[in-house]
């Protein structure tokens, strides 16, 4: 889906992005994870053309960028970024409409999308008419995400979207993100430096750092083989195995079959959520209940242990 | 719940007793000061009439009236549409009183033992306290109402009536009419005179300003010297400034003949233009300054992220958010500007300041009140435009 070849880009002396090249498949999120200054939006830039490379490009669908126009490009590219942006002086649904109208879609069409978009975002359609001051952080977030998606691109780039709202709104902002990405298969790029929020998310992370790519992998691979010293102590360091239980789901570890009495977990909630109820309760066992097929299991602290 | 109580409490005891007994004891001073005075002649100084004798007893009876009716308003809690009474009140205030003074000056004129064509009666002390009580209550209670509309109604009515009282003849017999009536040949010009100066001064300060502005913007390090110069020019007293040019635009026009033929010199409209343009020049260069600093860099780089382009950014986002902030200075240029432009009499560029500085050489104060009268005027009509050109232009997420 998107490519990069051997991208490299220098700022003054310094290298800001060097030689990095990255896979990222269609309908992935993919994270790209680095301490500050590692280069992480400089590559998320060139991806929609805000900053040309030096050498080096970018594929979309085996298009290569740099032949199309930069403005049309970013319209069917969907952009987001830490402070928001959103426009002050126009309502949230005529910021949902940024595109679709510099797109010059029909009024009616425009209307019925930002309607969905509010759906989607998990607004309702009462929040149309309102000002970006009016919403609180995280509404003028999703509100961003909104205006990103209005005309449906297939790429999402995402520059520290959840930078700088509070650690609960963050939470419900990510599962948002989760949903509406299941929902619309959207490729989404994410820049963050939060290593959990990279976990929660990405199927793919990309690690960087001075510029440069230290290693691209799904979250497993990275917590279980990091390519470097600093990847593991920037990963796992003391919560090594705290992180390892958030990217594993409770399904692949129980015993279905038989079951016991109880509040059942989901066959999708993470391990990390499955210890958290056992240290709640006081339990070693817990009932697992598969939502899609209705099948009952349990699973015990053993089985979240087993490697 | 504190809160409530709170409310509660002050809702019972009405907030306004005191201004209103304040406002009321001064106008209940006036009656003792003069309304209107009474000179043989233009040059002395004249015998005060209190409102009592100037007004008759009708007229004293309108004014307490409507004083009272605006005094009710003031005290009574929760009154519903206050600000439009209040408003109207005032203005009925405003325009009794001018009425009254054009009554009480004809009634001199015509009863008073030994009058002339030469006596003249000029407004007192008196009515001008109660002709400010009567503007500031207006001004602040035409500033509470929400609805744009209502406001300009409420302003254009006021002046439309005091306009239409000056056209029937009824001030005729006041001195300051007198004197528009002497000087109504030169008024015109001068007025013209004086507009022109003023865009004389604004149309050289405006490209400057918004030039250096935009660069302070581009290069803030250059422009904190840039401002700090603007800032030291502002602080020369205007008369000095005017001084100052005198010398070195006579050597110019000297050294180079060709430009006297033009109708630049030391003296006359081409020095008052320079100096306007250089005390302008700071709040134009600080108001685009702060106009587009205003407007978020975070909007700007999401237009851009989305797939504007550099025009549709400009035409979106940075004049829409930077248009409020970019009138308000065009606002307090001008009027400060038409202020200014008083002081050009000086230096024999003309404009309103020269009935200002005959009036004072002839201490014929009603000269200078018709000079000052009139720029206030000009300033307040131009204060009023942009001011509703703003609130129209401000878009709804910033107000």
């Amino acid at each position: 889906m998107i490519t990069l070849e051997h991208l490299t880009k220098q700022f003054g002396d310094t290298g800001a992005v060097e030689d990095v090249s990255l896979v990222i498949a269609k309908g992935e999120i993919c994270a790209l994870v680095g301490p500050s200054g590692a280069g992480k939006s400089t590559a998320l830039r060139l991806i929609n053309r805000l900053i040309e490379p030096d050498s080096g490009r970018v594929l979309i669908n085996g298009e290569d960028v740099s032949t199309l126009p930069a403005v049309e490009l970013r319209r069917r590219i969907g952009y987001v970024i830490q402070s928001v942006g959103l426009f002050p002086h126009w309502t949230v649904a005529r910021n949902i409409a940024t595109v679709p109208r510099l797109l010059g879609w029909q009024r009616e069409r425009i209307d019925a999308r930002v309607e969905e978009l509010l759906d989607l975002v998990g607004l309702d359609s009462s929040h149309g008419p309102r000002y970006p001051h009016q919403l609180s952080g995280g509404q003028q977030q999703r509100v961003g995400v909104a205006r990103a998606l209005a005309a449906e691109p297939e790429v999402l780039l995402m520059d520290e979207p959840f930078g700088a709202v509070d650690p609960p709104t963050r939470r419900s902002l990510q599962s948002a993100l989760l949903d509406i990405q299941a929902r619309t298969a959207t490729t989404i790029v994410i820049v963050t430096h939060d290593v959990d929020e990279a976990i929660r998310l990405a199927s793919t992370i990309a690690i960087m750092d001075r510029g440069r790519l230290v290693q691209a992998g799904s979250p497993q691979e990275i917590l279980r083989h990091p390519a470097t010293p600093e990847v593991a102590d920037f990963f796992g360091g003391p919560r090594l195995g705290l992180r390892l239980l958030q990217t594993t789901e409770a399904g692949e570890r129980t015993d279905f079959g038989h079951t016991i009495d109880g509040d059942p977990v989901a066959t999708d909630a993470t391990l990390d959520e499955v210890v958290a109820r056992m240290v709640a309760t006081g339990a070693t066992e817990l009932p697992v209940l598969d939502g899609a097929d209705g099948r009952h299991g349990v699973i015990s602290l053993d089985d979240v242990v087993a490697r | 719940m504190a809160e409530r109580t709170l409310t509660i409490r002050r809702s019972s005891l009405p907030a306004n007793v005191l201004p209103v007994a304040l406002v009321a004891g001064l106008c209940a001073l006036t009656l003792l000061a003069s309304f209107v005075t009474v000179a043989p002649n233009r040059l002395v100084s004249g015998t005060p009439l209190d409102l009592w004798r100037a007004a008759g007893p009708a007229g004293c009876l309108v004014l307490a009236s409507l004083a009272a009716i605006m005094a009710g308003i003031a005290l009574t809690p929760s009154m519903p549409s206050r600000s439009l009474l209040q408003a109207v009140t005032s203005a009925g205030i405003v325009v009794a009183l001018v009425a009254t003074a054009g009554f009480a000056a004809a009634t001199a004129m015509t009863s008073t033992t030994g009058t002339s064509a030469l006596t003249r009666v000029s407004l007192g002390a008196g009515f001008w306290i109660w002709f400010s009580i009567g503007m500031l209550v207006f001004a602040d209670a035409t500033g509470r109402i929400k609805s744009l509309g209502i406001r300009a109604g409420l302003v254009i009515a006021l002046f439309g009536a005091l306009a239409a009282l000056a056209m029937s003849g009824a001030l005729i017999n006041l001195s300051l009419a007198h004197e528009f009536i002497v000087h109504r040949d030169t008024y015109l010009d001068e007025v013209q005179r004086h507009l022109m100066l003023t865009t004389g001064g604004l149309l050289v300060a405006l490209p400057l300003g918004s030039v250096l502005g935009a660069y302070a913007l581009r290069r803030p390090r250059q422009g904190s010297t840039i401002f700090a110069v603007l800032n030291i020019i502002q602080t020369i007293p205007s008369i000095a400034l005017f001084a100052i040019l005198i010398s070195p635009l006579t050597m110019l026009v000297g050294a180079l003949p060709a430009l006297r033929t033009l109708g630049f010199g030391g003296i006359g409209a081409f020095p008052a233009i320079i100096a306007l343009s250089l005390y302008a020049l700071l709040p134009v260069a600080r108001g685009v300054h702060a106009a587009f600093q205003a407007v978020p860099a975070s909007a700007i780089s999401a237009g851009r992220g989305m797939g504007m382009t550099g025009w549709q950014i400009n035409s979106n986002i940075v004049i829409p958010l930077a248009m409020p902030t970019l009138l308000q200075m065009l606002r307090v240029v001008i009027v400060q500007l038409i202020g200014l432009t008083v002081l050009t009499a000086l230096i024999g560029a003309g404009g309103l300041g020269t009935f200002i500085f005959n009036g004072l050489g002839q201490t014929a104060a009603d000269l200078v009140l018709l000079g000052a009268l009139s720029t206030i005027a000009i300033a307040l009509v131009v204060h009023l435009v942009l001011q509703t050109l703003t609130n129209l232009l401000t878009p709804q997420g910033r107000r």
